[in-house]
């Protein structure tokens, strides 16, 4: 009887040897990482792409971070408080927050990262910019004093409002927001400790990381542009983790196909309802793109719930044939087979294509006819994300208007309606084709656990670790 | 005076007879060099009009035995393959048989002719075929591959099969890719360069560093000729493979006009060795013949100057010794003569001085003789006076 006990806690010790996961997580260990891309620097920008996202998110802290309901959570800011009916809001740095170089993350370090932050390129710094008092004349180098944003103690941060933002702060978790020293050291969860741009990036577990050290002991991030190359990387496990591997995932990209509207055969609206019409969604996400989920909306539906739009008529496509050669640039970031298939219907339509790959930052502004993207946004809020869509084609005018309204709408139910109505009218103008949801994802080794991929399609480490 | 000063030059004669030699010899020379330059010239042509022509009876028996390849290939798959076809996506199955049969290019089309599945172009499915066609049902086409990002329109040689897949009647199509890699190995293997012109999509299909692929709007009517690509000279050699698709193959000109080049060198050098020997050996010649005559005209020379001992040595019994030898004579005659001149005139200017002194004899006896006969008169006309008188 008193052998029982002893055998099943035997029993358990051999298990969980057997299993190292079982056992939880672990601290020391590396882990490879390999990805499409590296920046070619690790100062705070608007990541586009899935390497870029990244080497943001290893390195960098924001003051605040996005739940997946799209509100504020704590980052470096430990907490924040409105006044002034929403007009103000008062955020405190957490009392330990650090940079990597050892020095106390102060208001002032805050303050000098968001004034660089909002005279650089983004949705979210020309929109906080927009917001705060003083902030349209500071971004357009009209004014340095900028009175929306000040530091009354080391502690805290107070930004000033013209009106009450909606929602609140989300534009604090762009990456481009991030604060560091002014010798440039971040505050994110790995210290990089060896860059090679666009390269190569080792990061060193950061023991001041605000939420704590992370598991691992050190990174190793290498860039493989080729994406056979980086494809055999992982299933050789040659790197633990591999971009665009079945793995850990999130449903954050949506795979756009934009039209230029300003030049033949787009010019046309036929043609453009045409190459809509023309595309099988569920080919396209059910079949060639494992975890994929065909849509015409142009934002994922975490982010916004669009009505339904009018199911396109399969087929209408070869009703009006097209012509002539035209240039597609496909973001590296879209699976290939996803870019081949979008080019067999085009193809089938009669137009002559040819592609180019781009990087992700290039298709956003790519001078091409055609433009395909795995569109993940700078900031996962809505508003933003449809600004910033419209910024990738000739914006229809009652699309801007409903945006408009959107940012004065303070009811957030009624705001959402606006965009939703924003995104139909975007739609509707049919230069930007919604093709699908698709999964931005990182897999490898069965040895690596607590991986994830947040709302923004960002890998986080912070909690990953790896078996023995 | 001296010898250039009478206007005589020392090698004035030789140079001539060594020009002469040269000119006598030069002209076969050259005649010989040029004609076998021809002869060469006219055998390597053919050899490389041969060459070129075996290369195409290669090129095509290779394309030929491919067709023949994929229609075994297909008949195989269809008796062997589909019967006992699995369940799983059309397009894993459709890979895993075209692994095993070794079927680069592999697609399953519908009776409406829209693609079931396709191997080497997965993307597709579903929608209409619309692969290049040549005409008269050639069993060359151009297929779409994926390739990145993309897609690459790639020539591919094909056999079809009707089938049934899944209970429905299919067409299978399946062969080999003619690509970059399959072209280089063949023409590595032949040395020439090969490459497939697509006259209906005017495009070539050869490999990546062919200057066959920089000719943009070739003429390939004639069945041969040259061509210029970049800093390549090319002598080609075209022949149908069916309807609006040559092969072509080509070899650089280069390579024959190397071969040429040394040729002509190699003559060149004969002929030149030639003309130096010539030369030496006229030198040689020309030297022993202008020796005799310039002994005679320096010979000559010193006669002039009065030097009548002078002769020549007599070193040939043919014309020049003869010359000699009479040049002796004449200076032994003139020798003879001289001494017989100045005896004569010894004698002359004995004359001379007997008749000076006649006449100089004669001159005082003159008046005294005229006195005499004056006395004589006037002794015979008067008394002689007397002797006191004196």
């Amino acid at each position: 009887m008193k052998l029982l006990p002893w055998a099943t806690l035997l029993l358990l010790v051999f298990l969980a040897t057997r299993s190292p996961a079982a056992l939880g997580p672990r601290y020391g260990g590396e882990l490879r990482l390999g990805l499409p891309e590296l920046p070619a620097s690790l100062a705070p920008a608007p990541a586009a792409g899935i390497g870029p996202r990244a080497a943001a998110g290893l390195v960098h802290e924001t003051l605040l971070g996005l739940a997946r309901d799209g509100q504020p959570t704590a980052g470096l800011a430990a907490s924040s408080v409105s006044a002034a009916e929403g007009r103000e809001w008062t955020l405190s740095i957490g009392e330990h927050a650090r940079f990597h170089d050892d020095r106390p993350i102060l208001a002032e370090d805050a303050v000098r990262s968001l004034r660089a932050f909002l005279r650089g390129p983004g949705v979210a710094a020309a929109a906080l910019a927009r917001a705060l008092e003083g902030g349209p004349a500071f971004r357009s180098r009209e004014r340095d004093e900028l009175p929306g944003l000040v530091a009354p103690d080391s502690r805290q941060v107070v930004l000033r409002f013209a009106s009450p933002p909606a929602p609140p702060l989300a534009t604090l978790a762009s990456p481009a927001a991030a604060v560091t020293s002014a010798g440039g050291a971040g505050a994110g969860p790995f210290v990089p400790t060896v860059f090679a741009p666009g390269q190569r990036l080792v990061g060193t577990a950061f023991a001041g990381h605000l939420r704590g050290r992370p598991y691992l002991d050190r990174v190793h991030v290498e860039a493989f542009p080729d994406p056979a190359a980086l494809a055999a990387q992982g299933r050789t496990g040659r790197v633990d983790l591999a971009a665009g591997e079945a793995g850990v995932e999130a449903l954050a990209a949506s795979v756009l196909l934009v039209l230029d509207p300003r030049r033949p055969p787009f010019d046309r609206p036929a043609a453009r309802a045409a190459v809509a019409a023309a595309i099988d969604r569920a080919a396209l996400m059910g079949r060639l793109l494992t975890g994929g989920a065909p849509s015409t909306d142009l934002l994922p539906p975490s982010l916004l719930r669009a009505p339904d739009a009018p199911r396109p008529a399969v087929g209408v496509g070869r009703f009006v044939p097209l012509s002539g050669a035209v240039t597609l640039a496909v973001s590296r970031d879209v699976p290939q087979v996803v870019s081949q298939r979008v080019l067999a219907h085009l193809a089938a339509l009669g137009l002559r294509v040819h592609v180019v790959p781009v990087t992700p930052a290039g298709a956003l502004n790519a001078p091409t006819e055609l433009r395909l993207l795995a569109y993940v946004p700078e900031v996962p809020e809505p508003a933003l994300a449809l600004e910033e869509l419209l910024a990738l084609a000739p914006p229809p005018p009652d699309a801007l208007e409903r945006l408009e309204a959107a940012r004065r709408e303070a009811d957030p139910a009624r705001r959402l309606a606006l965009l939703a109505e924003a995104h139909d009218a975007l739609r509707g103008e049919g230069a930007i084709i919604g093709l699908g949801q698709a999964p931005v994802r990182f897999g490898g080794r069965a040895r690596v656990h607590g991986a994830r991929v947040d709302p923004a399609g960002r890998l986080v480490l912070e909690d990953a670790w790896v078996e023995p | 005076m001296t010898g250039s000063a009478v206007g005589l030059p020392r090698t004035g004669l030789r140079r001539r007879l060594v020009t002469a030699f040269l000119l006598l010899t030069l002209l076969p020379v050259a005649l010989l060099s040029a004609a076998v330059a021809l002869l060469l010239s006219r055998g390597l042509e053919q050899a490389a009009q041969d060459r070129l022509q075996a290369g195409l009876d290669a090129a095509h028996s290779r394309f030929g035995a491919l067709t023949t390849r994929a229609r075994e290939r297909l008949a195989e798959l269809v008796a062997d393959d589909l019967p006992a076809l699995g369940s799983g996506d059309d397009n894993d199955l459709l890979d895993e048989i075209a692994r095993r049969r070794e079927l680069p290019a592999l697609e399953l089309l519908d009776g409406a002719g829209i693609v079931i599945a396709s191997h080497h172009w997965p993307a597709g499915f579903g929608l209409p075929d619309h692969a290049g066609l040549f005409p008269g049902g050639a069993p060359y086409r151009i297929e779409s591959v994926a390739s990145g990002y993309g897609a690459d329109e790639r020539l591919a040689v094909v056999a079809e099969a009707p089938g049934r897949w899944r209970g429905r009647k299919v067409l299978l199509r399946g062969g080999s890719f003619v690509d970059e890699d399959m072209l280089g190995g063949l023409a590595a293997l032949m040395g020439l360069e090969v490459g497939l012109y697509d006259e209906i999509r005017g495009r070539w299909t050869a490999p990546a560093r062919s200057p066959l692929a920089s000719w943009t709007r070739p003429g390939l009517g004639p069945a041969r000729g040259e061509i210029l690509l970049g800093e390549a000279r090319l002598r080609w050699a075209a022949t149908p493979l069916c309807s609006g698709l040559m092969l072509v193959v080509a070899a650089p000109e280069g390579t024959l006009e190397h071969t040429l080049s040394g040729v002509r060198r190699l003559g060149l050098a004969a002929a030149a060795l030639a003309l130096l020997g010539t030369l030496a050996g006229a030198l040689v010649v020309s030297g022993r013949l202008a020796r005799p005559i310039r002994e005679l005209a320096e010979a000559a020379r010193q006669v002039a100057g009065g030097d009548l001992r002078v002769s020549v040595p007599v070193r040939t019994e043919d014309e020049l010794g003869s010359l000699a030898r009479a040049f002796n004579e004449m200076t032994a005659e003139l020798r003879l003569s001289g001494a017989r001149l100045v005896q004569a005139e010894r004698v002359a200017a004995w004359r001379e001085i007997a008749r000076r002194l006649a006449h100089e004899l004669k001159k005082p006896l003159f008046p005294i003789q005229l006195s005499i006969e004056t006395l004589r008169r006037s002794l015979d006309r008067e008394p002689p006076p007397a002797p006191a008188d004196f």
